[in-house]
């Protein structure tokens, strides 16, 4: 009988610690975020944050304390994002654990807008202090999450190495046509430099960046890039027939024939092409400033490092104005956060943007630029004071319509289909035929 | 005594509870929601389910792309099977034969199947991209200067080298049970009457292992139906989509392209063509068991 209550007890041990073993490993506290427990008067308010911006976890830990201190009656629990962003996120609203703040991409929050918080309803006062990046946010005129930064990409170049080919008084500026990059590329690879790289087995790098310029402000302004959307979904546009495809793809074709990975293309990832540009083994990068912080560690690194908007266009003027977009937004949850869960998230939403530590771990530790009126920290990523000039300058080319309308699965289908152009698979009329066809696949 | 046999049986079900909770908790209920999920339009994150009966399957079986991923899957799985089982069997062989050091290269040949297949993508596709390559280049092989990983035809074959390397340690252990029980007699008796090595092996050892052979063979066709971590990590699907094997069709189907109930059906898809091609090579094995 002794025997068998051991045993008895050893199985529904082992059952039950299985069970738990199927929880949420970061909330090991059974918490329910009920109206109850907020309306304890004179208590701390618990809110969680979940953050997409991955590789800072430490940081972000020591931002969220340093905020508890400041504000002692909000105690702020980080929720790691892992490796899989939304699907961990998405477990957390079905597990009824839906994290107070997120930094979230710009496709989750014009997707789930109806589950946050309207800034715009509620009339937060500092939003007008926001510059640019706003309107990736706002949904039927309601602002539903506030751009913790604005990234832009294009041309980098290491102006060392420039120097080196060109002499102390070459500016980089004055390739402002495809023509002039084409002679620029051409004149770096005769002087024994390896001229470019794009980082082409990034299929997502290819289809949204790239790929962007094909609906920005190259087909127009914003009424005309909708209709350019809009006629490609009814199947009344011929990308072939395009300008701007046709420059866009000339321009790849020169990118991908001074490719110092040119052999094999898809081999080499960002990392490397990182390292090859920040070192000076290549003079110039399509890509992103973002990439900073891959390249800000690395040894060796040169110090004049810029970007310039990529010239797809043979007309000086189409190729005025960097792209730049706000990638992630802060959004609080309304749908399962109660009302004073909600204030202390926009308390938190309010530190990260306009505190002096807030603004220092984005501007600096992550080193993107800040859309915001007031700016604290001296940002040093010299790729985005680049994207900071063109922002103050008003030289923005206006990619918001594509980033707010494309399908999130836009990259994942298109992106390979530009791989296989490169690769040579495919020509160009294949590759506009299959662009044409995801648009019209959408229902 | 009938006391007894009633209170015996209660204790019975009371140990199978905690694990018939478990076992409803994670298996059953999940499976029975993702089903309903299948007949919906969900967002994937509130409780708004719209039905819309069987939309979603006739999506799915006019979506060339699941059945192409289905076609390579399958091709995939043919591949992994028939590589993995035969080297599991030829180490099981060496490893219950006379040889040194059993214990310690029992051990090693079991390490592939420790590491996770997240690792072992990622190591692997270091191997691939830069290890492989930069032998061919130094070794002047033309068919090695070039990574596997971005050509279409030889990913799959980098798919299939690293599927069989894991899996096949795995298998090796059950074939190692399985030989093990081999009656020495008869494979004595097999060479007395003048058989070769091969013809034992074929005509005796053969049929006294189709019961790990039969178990094998199911475990791995399941594995390479449901590969998941491998594909993302050594491929991610790529290049250009042509190695998304079908698990990671239906989580791109979920989590790029954000269409829930297509998903499910995709995934109950699966689970039904995994269970009836299980079922079948497991029946057909089981019959031509040697029972002893």
């Amino acid at each position: 009988m002794k025997k068998r209550s051991i045993a008895l007890f050893m199985a529904m041990m082992l059952g039950t610690t299985a069970l738990g073993g199927c929880g949420d490993a970061g909330n090991d506290k059974s918490q329910e975020k009920s109206a109850k427990q907020s309306e304890a008067s004179g208590e701390q308010v618990e809110i969680t944050f979940y953050s997409t911006q991955a590789g800072v976890d430490n940081e972000t830990v020591a931002l969220l304390d340093e905020f508890t201190k400041e504000n002692p009656d909000i105690k702020v629990e980080f929720l790691p994002c892992g490796d899989d962003q939304l699907q961990a996120w998405l477990g957390l609203y079905a597990a009824k654990k839906a994290p107070t703040v997120a930094l979230m991409d710009v496709s989750v929050v014009t997707q789930y807008h109806s589950y946050f918080y309207n800034f715009s309803e509620n009339e937060v006062p500092w939003v007008d202090d926001i510059v640019t990046g706003k309107e990736y946010y706002t949904v039927d005129g309601s602002l539903y999450a506030i751009p913790a930064s604005v990234q832009g990409f294009g041309l980098m170049y290491n102006n060392r190495v420039l120097k080196e080919v060109f002499g102390e008084d070459f500016d980089i500026h004055s390739v402002d046509t495809r023509d002039e990059l084409e002679k620029m590329l051409d004149d770096i690879d005769a002087s024994g430099k390896a001229a470019s790289t794009i980082t082409l087995n990034a299929d997502w790098a290819l289809a949204a960046h790239l790929g962007a310029l094909l609906y920005s402000g190259y087909q127009g302004d914003e009424t005309a890039q909708m209709a350019f959307i809009d006629r490609l979904k009814k199947g009344e546009a011929s990308l072939a027939d395009d300008q701007v495809y046709n420059d866009l793809m000339d321009t790849l074709d020169i990118l991908s024939e001074h490719n110092m990975n040119k052999a094999d293309p898809l081999q080499i990832n960002q990392e490397m092409n990182c390292e090859a540009f920040a070192t000076g083994k290549v003079a110039t990068y399509f890509q992103g400033d973002w990439n900073w912080m891959m390249m800000s560690g690395v040894e060796g690194r040169d110090e004049e490092l810029g970007m310039i908007p990529l010239p797809i266009s043979n007309d000086s003027e189409q190729n005025v104005g960097l792209p730049m977009s706000s990638p992630k937004g802060y959004c609080i949850d309304a749908s399962q956060n109660t009302e004073e869960q909600q204030a202390a998230g926009l308390k938190l939403v309010e530190w990260l943007c306009n505190s002096e530590k807030g603004q220092d771990f984005m501007g600096v530790t992550i080193g993107s630029t800040l859309p915001f009126k007031d700016v604290k920290v001296e940002n040093p990523n010299a790729l985005a004071k680049s994207t900071q000039e063109y922002m103050e300058k008003g030289e923005i080319k206006d990619i918001r319509t594509f980033t707010v309308n494309v399908p999130s699965d836009y990259w994942y289908v298109v992106g390979p289909y530009f791989q296989q152009y490169v690769a040579g698979e495919l020509d160009r009329q294949g590759l506009a035929k299959e662009i044409e066809s995801y648009w019209t696949s959408l229902e | 005594m009938v006391g007894n046999k009633h209170g015996e049986r209660r204790l019975i079900l009371l140990f199978f509870v905690p694990a018939i909770l478990v076992w409803l908790g994670i298996l059953i209920v999940p499976f029975f929601y993702g089903i309903f999920i299948s007949f919906t339009q969900w967002d994937g994150l509130g409780n708004d389910f719209t039905f819309v009966g069987l939309r979603n399957y006739l999506t799915i079986f006019g979506d060339s792309k699941f059945l192409d991923s289905l076609l390579k899957t399958s091709i995939y799985a043919v591949a992994v099977v028939i590589v993995s089982n035969v080297i599991a069997i030829g180490l099981g062989l060496l490893l219950t034969s006379a040889l040194k050091g059993k214990t310690f290269f029992r051990t090693a040949m079991f390490t592939p199947n420790i590491i996770g297949g997240l690792i072992l993508g990622y190591l692997w596709k270091f191997i691939f991209n830069f290890g492989l390559t930069a032998f061919g280049k130094s070794g002047g092989i033309a068919w090695l200067e070039k990574s596997w990983l971005t050509s279409s035809a030889y990913a799959m074959v980098a798919m299939i080298i690293v599927a069989s390397w894991q899996l096949s340690s795995y298998l090796m252990i059950i074939y190692v049970a399985g030989l093990a029980n081999v009656p020495k007699e008869l494979l004595e008796a097999a060479y007395i009457d003048g058989a070769g090595k091969w013809s034992a092996f074929k005509h005796v050892t053969l049929p006294m292992i189709r019961s790990s052979f039969t178990v094998c063979v199911f475990l791995s066709i399941v594995r390479c139906f449901m590969v998941f971590d491998v594909n993302l990590a050594l491929t991610g699907g790529g290049p250009f989509n042509s190695t998304e094997l079908i698990a990671l069709k239906v989580y791109n189907t979920a989590f790029t392209s954000m269409k829930f109930g297509v998903a499910q059906a995709e995934a109950v898809v699966l689970f039904l063509i995994v269970t009836v091609i299980s079922v079948l090579q497991t029946y057909f094995s089981m019959k031509k068991e040697v029972k002893a």
